[in-house]
C-alpha cells in the first residue's frame, strides 16, 4: 500500500479530498529532506494530532471580535480566522481586487516549488487571490491579519497569490498571531507574488505567534522590469517556524531589498532561507538579517546569492549577524554565494558573537545598568533593520514593538496580540 | 597541448616549456615498475600488505577499512561533477623494482634522480646541504630519505611510513587512523585499505626541528592510483615546518589521488603544513588530469599547540579537499590560508574545517580563489564552536577574483555556534579582476598577461607570504605560469 | 592647602592587574573637594589602568587595597552606581555606539541616576532645555547631539562630547584620561575651559595625561609621576614643569633600580 493510502487511512479522513493528490504527497515526502538544514525539528513541529478542517467550517470566532489594525494609519483589512478568509466587499476604491476560490478550480497556475508547498497543495482548499491594478498608487497598506484561533490542536493552511499590476505602487503586511495560544498550531501558508514592470511592493512578514505555532511559510517573488521590492521579515516571536523567501529577477534592471530580523527565546526554533536568484542583467539585490537568540533559542539562516552566466552587471550582497545572549541559544549560518560569471560584485559577510563589551561599559560608566545598557544596545542592533522599514507608521510602531519584546514586557490586551492597538494608540 | 612523451634534458627548454603553458612537469620516467594487476578485493589488500611485510595489526586496520568501504558510496555532496570512480580499474600497488635499498644517493636508479632533477627538488645531496630534507615519493614508494643521519641525531624521526611501522611500530601503531579514522568518509575508508606508502614524522619533546622537511609526490606509473599516507606527530614543546609539493606526469587518463594527512600537534608544539599541489589539470578541452581527493586533518591535541595549514592549488582536474584543525587543547590556534586556481574545466572545492572543542582557541582562515575559462573554483568551509567551548575567536576572510564570464565561483561556509562568548566573523568577496589596474599597467608598457599575474599575485600575497621562502618563489612562479592565456 | 575639606576619594594600597598581569602594584592617593589632581607617568606606566579599575571596568582586577568614594566602599558598587555616586570618566578611546542616539543615552543615564538618587524622571521639555545649555559649555554642534553616540565624530568632537556629557551628569569626581591626546590647540581650550567651567568647591578632577600642555590650562593642585604601577612622586605643579625639563628620563634613571618585586 502507498504510504499516501497509509496516511489517509491513519487519519480517517475524506477520502475524497486528497483525490488526484497522490503524486504531490509523494514529492513533498521525497522533499522534505532539503528542510534538514534548519534547526527546526520538523518531526516534532509534525507530531501534534493535528485536526484539518476539511469540510471548510466557519471558526465559531466572528473576525469583527478581533481588532488588530496598528493605529496610526488606515489599512485595508482582510483577516483570516485559521485558514477562513473574510474579505470586505471593496478595497481602495476598487483599484485592488480580492477573490477567494476553490483550489481544484483556481484559474491561475500553482506552481510548486519546495517541499513545503507540495505540503500546502495537499491540503489547502482556498485560494486568495489579490489583484492590484495596473499604475494603482496605494496610500494605506492592505493588511492581512491571520488569526490562529481553535478549541483543538489545528494545522491550517492558506495559499495566496498577490499580483501587481505595471507601475503599481503598494504595501502588504501580514501579520501573524495566535488566539487561542492554549492549542498547538501547525500554521503553513504559501505566497505566490508577481510584480510586473515598472511595479513597487513593500512587503511585511510580522510574526507574532505564541510558541505552540509550528509554522511553514514560503513566500515565492518574481520580478519584471525595473521593479521595486521591499521584503521585511520581522519574527518578533515566531515559535517554531521556518520561512522560505524566494526572488527570482525575471527581467533587467530590478532591484530587491530583503531586510529581517529574529527575536529568540524560551525554546524557539527559527530558520530563515532565502534564495536570491539572478537571472537577468542590472539587477541589484541586498539582504541583512539579524538575530538575537536568548534561552534555549535556536537559530538557523541560509542564504542563498546565485548568478547566472547571463545575469551580467549583477549587484548583490548579503549580511547574516547574530548575537547569542545566552548559554544555550544556539546559530547556524550557512551563507552562500554562486556566481557564474564576472561582471558581478558580490559580497557576503556573517558574524556571530555578543555585543560589545566596551560599549557596555562606557554606558555602565554612565549610569545606565547593565540590563538597560544590554537592552539598549540590543535595540541598536536590530535597530538597522527596523530603521529600513520603508513606512512610517509601522517604523514608529516596530521601535516600540522590539523595546517591548526585549524587555520581556507583555503588552498583549487583546487576544495575545503584542500590536496592543488600542491601549497603546491612546498615548 | 601536446601529449607526446617529451624528453627535456635541459632547464632553458622547461622554462620554455612553462612559459608555453604546457604542462610543465608533462614527463614519464622510464623505470622497471612491478605493478600489481588491476582491481580491487580483499586479496588484493592481502597482497598489498604482504608485500610491504606488516605486522598483522596493520592487515586488520586495512581489511577493517576494505570492508568499511564497501558499505559506502562516493560522495556526490561537493559542487564538483565526478564520474563514479571505477575501484576495480586501478592498479593499486606500484613499486620501482629494487635492487637492494639504495644506501647511498649514488645507488638511486639515476633516471628517479634526473626526474626529481626535472622537477627542481635539490635531491643531490650538496643541494640538499643547503636546506631540505626530502622524502620523494615516486608512486608509492618512498625512494630516498635524505638528512636522516642529522635529524636522526635530535631524535628526529623523518621516514617513509612503510619503513616507520617497522622500525617504530608502537609510534605509528598509536597515532595511525587516530586522527582520521578509516569511517572518516570513501576516500579515507579507500586510502586506510591499500594506502601504498607515504612519510612519517616525529618530532619529539622540546626539539625545533632545524630544516624544513619535505616530500615530493608524483604519480608516475600509468593507470595507478596514489594513495599516500603522511602522519606527522610533534610531541610536547616541538616545532616543524613540512612541506609538501605534488606533481604528476601528463596522462590521457585520469588518475585518482586519494591520500590522507594527519597530524597530532601535542602541548605548545606548532606544525607548518605547507602544500603546492601542481598536479596535472588535464588538457585544455577538460581531458584527463588528476583527481585529488584528498583527507587532511589535523589534531591540536595538547594545550597552546598550533598548527597552520598553507595551500597553492593550480593543478588537478578534480580537487576536493578540507585540511581541517580540531583545536581540542585549550589555547590552541588553527590557521588555514588557501590560494586555489582553476582554469580550463579544472574543478575545486576546497576549504578547511575549525573545529573549536578547547577553551580560548582561535581560528584564522583567508582563501583566494581565482577562477578563469571554464572552471568551478567553490570555497566550502566548517566552522564550529562547541557548548563548552568558551572565547572561542574565529576570523574567515573569503574572496574570489573571476577571470572570465564563463567560469564560476561559489562560496559555501557553514557557521555553527553553540557557545555565546564566541566571536565568529566572515567575509566574502566576488569581483571580476579590476580592469583599471589592468590598463594601468598596459599604459605603464606592460602586457595585459603580465599585468593578470602581477595583480593576482598581489591578491594572493597575503598567503603567498605564509609559505617557506623556498617554496613562495616556486609557488610565485607557478602562478604566473598557470594564469598564462587564462585572460579572457 | 585646606585640608580640613571633606576627603572624596581615599585609595590605599591599591594593586590590580589585567589578563593576570600585574599593572597597579600599591597606590595611595586621596582626593578632597575643591582639588584638581594630576596623575602623570610615562607609557605604560598604569595611568589608564587606575581610571578603569575606580570606574569598575570588568576586565580589571583588584588584588589588593581599598577605595573610598563618598564614603562608600567603592569596590563593592557596579560600574552604574559609582557613576551614580558621581564618578566620571572621560574615556581616553570614547566608545562608538552605531544605532544608539546621543538623546536617548544622555536620557536613560540622566534618569538612571535620579532614580538612584529617589528623584522622579526628568520631564522631556526639561531634558532638552538642559542638553541645549549644557551643549553650550563645549560648544558642541547640535547636529552632533542627534547623532548615534560617538559615531562618526573626530578625535576632536569625541572630547568634546566626553566633556558635555560630564556637564549633563554634574560628578562629584571627573577623572580626566588623557583627555588632551589628539586635539588640536583650539579643541583643547574649549574642552580645558569647559572643565574649568564645571568646576566648584564640591567637586574635584583627576586628569591623567603624558604632557604639561593640558595643565597649562587646567591648573592642577597637586601632581603625582605614577611609574611602573606607583606613585613614586607628589608635589605641587611645579612638578609638571620640572618633568617637562627633564623628560621621563631622570624618573627612569631614579626608580629603575627599584625592585618592582
Amino acid at each position: 500500500m502507498n504510504p499516501f493510502q497509509q496516511f489517509i487511512d491513519l487519519h480517517k479522513a475524506n477520502p475524497d479530498f486528497f483525490e488526484g493528490k497522490a503524486d504531490i504527497f509523494e514529492d513533498f515526502l521525497k522533499a522534505v529532506r532539503n528542510l534538514r538544514r534548519f534547526a527546526n525539528d520538523l518531526a516534532e513541529m509534525m507530531k501534534p494530532d493535528y485536526g484539518v478542517n476539511l469540510n471548510g467550517v466557519k471558526s465559531p470566532r466572528q473576525p469583527a471580535l478581533v481588532r488588530r489594525d496598528i493605529p496610526d494609519y488606515s489599512s485595508a483589512i482582510i483577516t483570516c480566522v485559521n485558514d477562513t478568509y473574510y474579505v470586505p466587499a471593496s478595497l481602495f476604491d476598487g483599484k485592488v481586487k480580492v477573490a477567494v476560490y476553490d483550489a481544484d478550480t483556481f484559474p491561475f497556475g500553482l506552481n510548486a516549488y519546495h517541499s513545503l508547498s507540495h505540503f500546502n497543495r495537499v491540503f489547502s482548499q482556498k485560494v486568495l487571490h489579490i489583484s492590484i491594478e495596473g499604475g494603482a498608487k496605494l496610500e494605506h497598506p492592505l493588511q492581512i491579519n491571520n488569526i490562529l484561533s481553535a478549541a483543538v490542536d489545528l494545522a491550517t493552511f492558506r495559499r495566496i497569490f498577490i499580483e501587481v499590476g505595471g507601475g503599481a505602487e503598494a504595501k502588504i503586511i501580514f501579520n501573524d498571531t495566535t488566539a487561542d495560544a492554549d492549542h498547538r498550531y501547525l500554521s503553513s501558508q504559501f505566497v505566490d507574488v508577481f510584480l510586473n514592470d515598472d511595479a513597487h511592493l513593500e512587503l511585511y512578514d510580522i510574526t507574532d505567534t505564541s510558541d505552540n505555532v509550528a509554522r511553514l511559510n514560503e513566500l515565492k517573488v518574481k520580478l519584471k522590469r525595473r521593479c521595486d521590492f521591499n521584503l521585511y521579515s520581522l519574527s518578533l516571536s515566531a515559535g517554531n517556524s521556518i520561512n522560505i523567501y524566494d526572488l527570482d529577477f525575471e527581467s533587467d534592471n530590478s532591484e530587491a531589498r530583503i531586510n529581517g530580523f529574529v527575536i529568540g527565546d524560551g525554546n524557539q526554533r527559527i530558520g530563515n532561507s532565502t534564495f536570491v536568484n539572478h537571472l537577468s542583467r542590472h539587477c541589484r539585490s541586498n539582504q541583512n538579517f539579524k538575530y538575537v537568540l536568548d534561552e534555549k533559542s535556536h537559530g538557523t539562516f541560509y542564504g542563498e546569492i546565485f548568478v547566472w552566466e547571463v545575469a551580467r552587471f549583477t549587484e548583490a550582497y548579503q549580511s547574516n549577524k547574530n548575537i547569542l545572549v545566552s548559554r544555550d541559544a544556539r546559530m547556524l549560518s550557512e551563507p552562500q554565494l554562486l556566481i557564474y560569471n564576472d561582471d558581478v560584485k558580490c559580497s557576503h559577510g556573517a558574524s556571530t558573537g555578543q555585543l560589545d563589551e566596551s560599549a557596555l561599559f562606557y554606558m555602565r560608566q554612565r549610569g545606565i545598568p547593565e540590563n538597560v545598557a544590554r537592552t539598549m544596545l540590543t535595540q541598536a542592533f536590530v535597530g538597522d533593520v527596523v530603521d529600513a522599514v520603508k513606512y512610517q507608521p509601522l517604523r514608529d510602531r516596530l521601535r516600540l514593538l522590539v523595546e517591548n519584546r526585549l524587555y520581556k514586557r507583555s503588552s498583549r490586551p487583546c487576544d495575545n496580540c503584542r500590536m496592543g492597538c488600542d491601549t497603546l494608540n491612546r498615548k | 597541448m601536446n601529449n607526446e612523451r617529451r624528453n627535456i634534458n635541459d632547464s632553458d627548454d622547461i622554462i620554455k616549456e612553462a612559459t608555453n603553458s604546457d604542462y610543465k612537469y608533462g614527463f614519464t620516467t622510464d623505470i622497471d615498475t612491478e605493478v600489481i594487476p588491476r582491481g580491487l578485493n580483499e586479496e588484493v589488500v592481502r597482497l598489498i600488505s604482504a608485500k610491504k611485510g606488516e605486522p598483522e595489526w596493520l592487515l586488520d586496520f586495512r581489511l577493517k577499512a576494505y570492508r568499511h568501504l564497501l558499505t559506502l558510496k562516493q560522495p556526490k555532496w561537493a559542487h564538483i561533477k565526478i564520474p563514479d570512480i571505477d575501484l576495480q580499474a586501478i592498479s593499486y600497488y606500484a613499486a620501482p623494482v629494487k635492487k637492494e635499498g639504495p644506501k647511498s644517493l649514488d645507488e638511486v636508479d639515476p633516471q628517479i634522480l634526473a626526474t626529481f632533477n626535472r622537477l627542481g627538488i635539490p635531491l643531490e645531496e650538496q643541494k640538499v646541504l643547503s636546506g631540505m630534507a626530502v622524502d620523494a615519493v615516486m608512486d608509492s614508494v618512498s625512494v630516498k630519505t635524505t638528512h636522516r643521519e642529522k635529524l636522526a641525531e635530535l631524535g628526529v624521526i623523518f621516514c617513509s611510513i612503510s619503513e616507520a611501522v617497522k622500525d617504530y611500530p608502537d609510534l605509528v601503531r598509536r597515532y595511525l587512523g587516530s586522527v582520521v579514522s578509516y569511517r572518516d568518509n570513501f576516500y579515507a575508508a579507500l586510502n586506510s585499505a591499500v594506502f601504498s606508502d607515504g612519510s612519517f614524522v616525529y618530532i619529539p619533546k622540546g626539539v625545533c626541528c632545524p630544516m624544513e622537511l619535505s616530500t615530493y609526490f608524483r604519480i608516475n606509473a600509468q593507470g595507478t592510483g596514489q594513495f599516500e599516507r603522511t602522519l606527522i606527530v610533534a610531541d610536547d614543546d616541538s616545532y616543524v615546518s613540512y612541506l609538501e609539493g605534488c606533481t604528476a606526469p601528463m596522462r590521457d587518463e585520469n588518475q585518482l589521488h586519494a591520500a590522507i594527512v594527519e597530524i597530532v600537534v601535542e602541548d605548545r608544539a606548532e606544525v607548518k603544513y605547507s602544500t603546492v599541489q601542481n598536479w596535472w589539470a588535464g588538457d585544455a578541452e577538460g581531458r584527463g588530469g588528476v583527481y585529488n581527493l584528498v583527507t587532511k586533518r589535523g589534531l591540536c591535541r595538547g594545550e597552546s599547540s598550533k598548527l597552520s595549514w598553507t595551500q597553492v592549488e593550480t593543478g588537478s582536474a578534480i580537487t576536493w579537499k578540507y585540511p581541517s584543525c580540531v583545536l581540542a587543547g585549550d589555547n590552541s590556534v588553527g590557521e588555514f590560508y588557501s590560494v586555489a586556481v582553476t582554469r580550463n574545466y579544472q574543478q575545486a572545492d576546497t576549504g578547511t574545517k575549525m573545529i573549536h572543542i578547547g577553551r580560548n582557541t582561535r581560528s584564522t582562515i583567508v582563501s583566494k580563489g581565482i577562477s578563469a575559462g571554464h572552471s568551478e573554483n567553490s570555497y566550502r568551509g566548517l566552522v564550529m564552536i562547541v557548548p563548552k567551548a568558551d572565547n572561542c575567536r574565529n576570523y574567515t576572510q573569503c574572496d574570489s577574483l573571476l577571470l572570465s564570464s564563463t567560469c564560476g565561483a561559489h562560496t559555501f561556509p557553514v557557521m555553527e555556534i553553540d557557545n555565546p562568548t564566541a566571536i565568529v566573523e566572515h567575509e566574502a568577496t566576488t569581483s571580476k579582476i579590476n580592469e583599471d589596474q589592468i590598463f594601468y599597467c598596459n599604459q605603464r608598457g606592460i602586457p595585459t598577461e603580465e599585468a593578470v599575474g602581477l595583480i593576482v599575485n598581489g591578491y594572493a600575497k597575503e598567503v603567498m607570504n605564509k609559505l617557506p621562502m623556498e617554496f613562495a618563489v616556486e609557488a610565485q612562479r607557478l602562478l604566473q605560469i598557470t594564469l598564462e592565456g587564462s585572460v579572457g | 592647602m585646606a585640608n580640613e575639606k571633606e576627603i572624596l576619594l581615599q585609595v590605599t594600597g591599591l594593586r590590580a592587574s589585567v589578563e593576570g598581569k600585574e599593572i597597579l602594584k600599591g597606590v595611595d592617593l586621596t582626593i578632597r573637594k575643591g582639588e584638581v589632581h594630576a596623575i602623570m607617568g610615562p607609557n605604560g606606566s598604569g595611568k589608564s589602568t587606575l581610571s578603569a579599575v575606580l570606574t569598575g571596568n570588568p576586565a580589571f582586577s583588584v588584588d589588593a587595597g581599598t577605595a573610598t568614594f563618598n564614603g562608600k566602599d567603592l569596590f563593592a558598587l557596579s560600574p552604574e552606581n559609582r557613576a551614580h555616586e558621581g564618578l566620571f570618566l572621560s574615556f581616553q578611546y570614547p566608545v562608538e555606539i552605531p544605532g544608539v542616539s546621543m538623546v536617548n543615552f544622555m536620557r536613560a543615564a540622566l534618569n538612571e541616576k535620579r532614580k538612584y538618587l529617589g528623584e522622579e524622571p526628568i520631564s522631556a521639555s526639561d531634558f532638552l532645555r538642559l542638553m541645549r545649555e549644557k551643549r553650550a559649555v563645549v560648544e558642541l554642534d547640535n547636529k552632533l547631539a542627534s547623532r548615534s553616540v560617538n559615531e562618526g565624530f573626530s578625535g576632536g568632537e569625541k572630547k568634546r562630547n566626553e566633556i558635555f556629557q560630564m556637564a549633563m551628569l554634574e560628578p562629584r569626581l571627573a577623572i580626566l584620561d588623557e583627555t588632551d591626546s589628539g586635539l588640536d590647540i583650539d579643541a583643547l581650550r574649549i574642552v580645558a575651559e569647559g572643565v574649568n567651567k564645571l568646576k566648584t568647591d564640591d567637586n574635584a578632577t583627576i586628569v591623567i595625561t603624558h604632557y604639561q600642555r593640558l595643565l597649562d590650562y587646567i591648573r592642577p593642585d597637586y601632581v603625582h609621576i605614577l611609574y611602573k604601577g606607583r606613585i613614586v612622586e607628589s608635589g605641587g605643579p611645579e612638578l609638571a614643569l620640572h618633568l617637562e625639563e627633564q623628560g621621563y628620563d631622570e624618573i627612569k634613571r631614579k626608580y629603575d633600580n627599584v625592585s618592582a618585586e
